[in-house]
């Protein structure tokens, strides 16, 4: 299966789903129109759209066409294997939840420095500076953040002196 | 003429100036920082605009997505990697020229076309959009249905990618707008009984997810950029006089080009460097310099893409749609603040408009001297590991989502959605379009299913009126026109096996 293949099936299943799930959507008394039509509209666009893609249709325009990333330019190779790759690309999204889920007990500051410094280390940071640079940022962020923004960034553990 | 010293007024606030001037500092670093993109320095932004007067919150905005789109030539110019997709179009011809040894002439165009360009893209803001405003008073939600639809169409069309692809995230974006229970009857639609959900996906989340959390997923498997060679930069500006006397052709070009395509619902900055660049190659009298360290392109498509910047805000102002991803996160803000997008705007908030001319002008021109700091700086700057940079990125994105809303749940989106822009990025599918269909999923489902009451499940109603008539002519365009390219380039493919 080529990845426009399993791109194309997502697609189309999603729009399956979306069709689908605008059936079970109450209607508004006396109108025709309600909540669903909208995502059954998209719903039937988004599959038509996966058929299209799984067939391969405008790939010949994809061909020459760069697909940018955001800072605009096109994906390279990475020399990591696809477990490691995972795991790697992984990392900042279990950082972020392990934020969501520990800030409460542990408190921002300790959360918030341990995040710097796993990810710095993970980047190929020198363990002294990402350190420094976790005890600088954490307090900083808070600082700003906390302090002059009062967002309310949990104590837990160790509440700041401010 | 009360409006306007009022607007002097507002602007010359000394919290709204000093605004200005770190909205700056902080566009310029960002922009020039590779992987971080103009439009993540503005999603980050916004969670401390919340905290701000409503003409600062605008001056944070306007002075940070000005000077990250300038700053993005930066990198592009010393070291091949553009800093934002706007100046992509233009990277390796700026890059030419520094290993030809003129890097202070290739910054100094970008720095001082950008400038003037921002400057004409700020006063055709001025006259076009309370011209357009009064136009819009007519309109209906036939035509704002078409309009919008328009803006997503053309949003598909910048991306560069498989068309096919750019629609289908877009359709992804109008569907993940689709949950909460802002729809016409109010009921929970796919909030799968998760209560987080009911008010819907939080926008600047998902902006935070898409744009800044998947660049530090790309970081973890990318390697670092190359170190940037030291050197001493002789003058920024020197030189540019002349070029501004040799090529009026192409700046003016330029800044209409990017006015104009700034100022369709859905095309933004990007989009007019790509076409401004390949104009000045197609009427150039010397394309074949293009590309081996030639000023004219840069010329032109630098004074594009800040006029661009400018113009993206007149349909973002008058219709509430955005030009590109960075007035969609303006809109927000503008909403926020009070200010709603609309054309009763310019009547009710004459003086916020003024105001935001204002803030466009001051941005524009302090530009060039802090342009030059920062091109003197970027040697420094752009020698801090990236490694460091990244760390702190994603603390910022944690603690920017959650102020957003003081909700934890806003950083587990963000993670979500970091998820999703990295994935689609890796099949070629592009982010922004999907961003512009979850920004403006509401407004289009709204109109849709107004028109649609209002037709009696008709869909003649929505192309009688002229005006509506004209945008869907333009909408169906945009549509077809993959199609009409793909042909056209079957033909072309087919005659030359012909011939050969």
């Amino acid at each position: 299966m080529t990845s426009d293949q399993l791109a194309g099936t997502v697609i189309g299943l999603i729009g399956a789903a979306l069709v689908g799930g605008a059936t079970t959507l109450p209607g508004m008394p006396g109108q025709q129109i309600g909540p669903s039509v909208f995502p059954a509209v998209i719903g039937s666009g988004l599959i038509l759209c996966g058929i299209l893609i799984a067939l391969g249709v405008g790939q010949s325009l994809e061909d020459d066409a760069v697909t940018p990333n955001e800072d605009g330019t096109a994906a390279p190779p990475t020399k990591f294997s696809l477990p490691v790759a995972v795991m790697r690309a992984g990392l900042p999204l279990a950082l972020l939840i392990f934020y969501v889920t520990t800030v409460k007990v542990l408190g921002f500051l300790i959360v918030a420095a341990l995040i710097v410094a796993i990810l710095a280390l993970a980047l190929g940071a020198r363990p002294l500076p990402a350190v420094l640079l976790a005890a600088a940022a954490s307090p900083l962020t808070h600082f700003v953040f906390g302090k002059l923004l009062r967002v309310p960034l949990a104590p837990g553990l160790l509440p700041p002196p401010w | 003429m009360d409006t306007f010293l009022e607007a002097l007024r507002l602007v010359g606030q000394p919290d709204v100036l000093l605004t200005i001037l770190i909205a700056s500092i902080y566009g310029l670093v960002v922009g020039a920082l590779p992987g971080l993109s103009a439009t993540m320095a503005t999603a980050l932004l916004v969670p401390i605009t919340y905290y701000m007067s409503p003409i600062a919150a605008v001056a944070a905005i306007v002075s940070a997505s000005g000077m990250a789109i300038f700053a993005g030539d930066i990198p592009g110019c010393l070291l091949r990697i553009p800093g934002t997709p706007a100046s992509a179009a233009y990277t390796d011809e700026a890059y030419t020229m520094t290993r030809k040894g003129q890097p202070e002439l290739a910054l100094g165009i970008c720095l001082w076309f950008s400038a003037l360009g921002g400057i004409v893209g700020t006063i055709a803001l001025s006259v076009l959009a309370p011209t357009l405003a009064e136009f819009a008073l007519s309109f209906s939600t036939f035509e704002y249905f078409w309009l919008a639809f328009l803006g997503l169409m053309c949003a598909t069309l910048v991306a560069r990618a498989s068309p096919i692809k750019a629609i289908a995230s877009m359709l992804l974006g109008l569907a993940i707008a689709c949950i909460g229970v802002e729809n016409p009857a109010g009921v929970p639609r796919f909030t799968f009984g998760v209560p987080d959900l009911l008010g819907g996906i939080d926008v600047i989340a998902a902006l935070v997810g898409m744009f800044a959390v998947s660049q530090v997923m790309n970081a973890m498997l990318t390697p670092d950029p190359p170190p940037v060679p030291k050197r001493r930069m002789g003058s920024i500006l020197a030189g540019q006089i002349a070029l501004t006397r040799r090529y009026p052709v192409q700046q003016a070009r330029g800044n209409l080009v990017g006015i104009a395509v700034g100022a369709l619902p859905g095309a933004g900055a990007d989009m007019a460097a790509w076409i401004s660049y390949s104009i000045s190659k197609r009427f150039s009298r010397e394309p074949k310099k293009f590309g081996t360290g030639h000023p004219e392109g840069l010329v032109e498509a630098g004074a594009s893409n800040n006029a661009a910047v400018a113009s993206a805000w007149v349909p973002a102002l008058i219709f509430g749609i955005p030009g590109d991803t960075i007035t969609a996160i303006a809109i927000g803000v503008l909403y926020m603040k009070g200010l709603n997008p609309g054309p009763t705007l310019f009547t009710q908030n004459a003086s916020s408009m003024y105001a935001i001319y204002a803030i466009f002008l001051i941005a524009n021109i302090i530009m060039i001297p802090l342009g030059i700091m920062m091109i003197r700086a970027a040697s420094q700057v752009l020698r801090v590991p990236r490694a460091y940079i990244m760390a702190v990125v994603l603390l910022l994105c944690a603690v920017g989502t959650f102020a957003s809303g003081n909700n934890l749940f806003a950083i587990t989106t963000a993670a979500a959605f970091g998820l999703i822009g990295f994935t689609m990025e890796r099949f070629g599918f592009p982010v922004a379009a999907m961003v512009l269909g979850i920004v403006m999923g509401t407004m289009v489902e709204q109109n849709f299913v107004t028109s649609l009451i209002k037709s009696d499940g008709s869909v003649l109603p929505f192309v009688q009126r002229p005006v509506s008539m004209i945008l869907a002519t333009m909408t169906i365009a945009a549509l077809l026109w993959p199609v009409v390219a793909w042909l056209i380039r079957r033909r072309n493919g087919a005659g030359v096996a012909v011939s050969a």
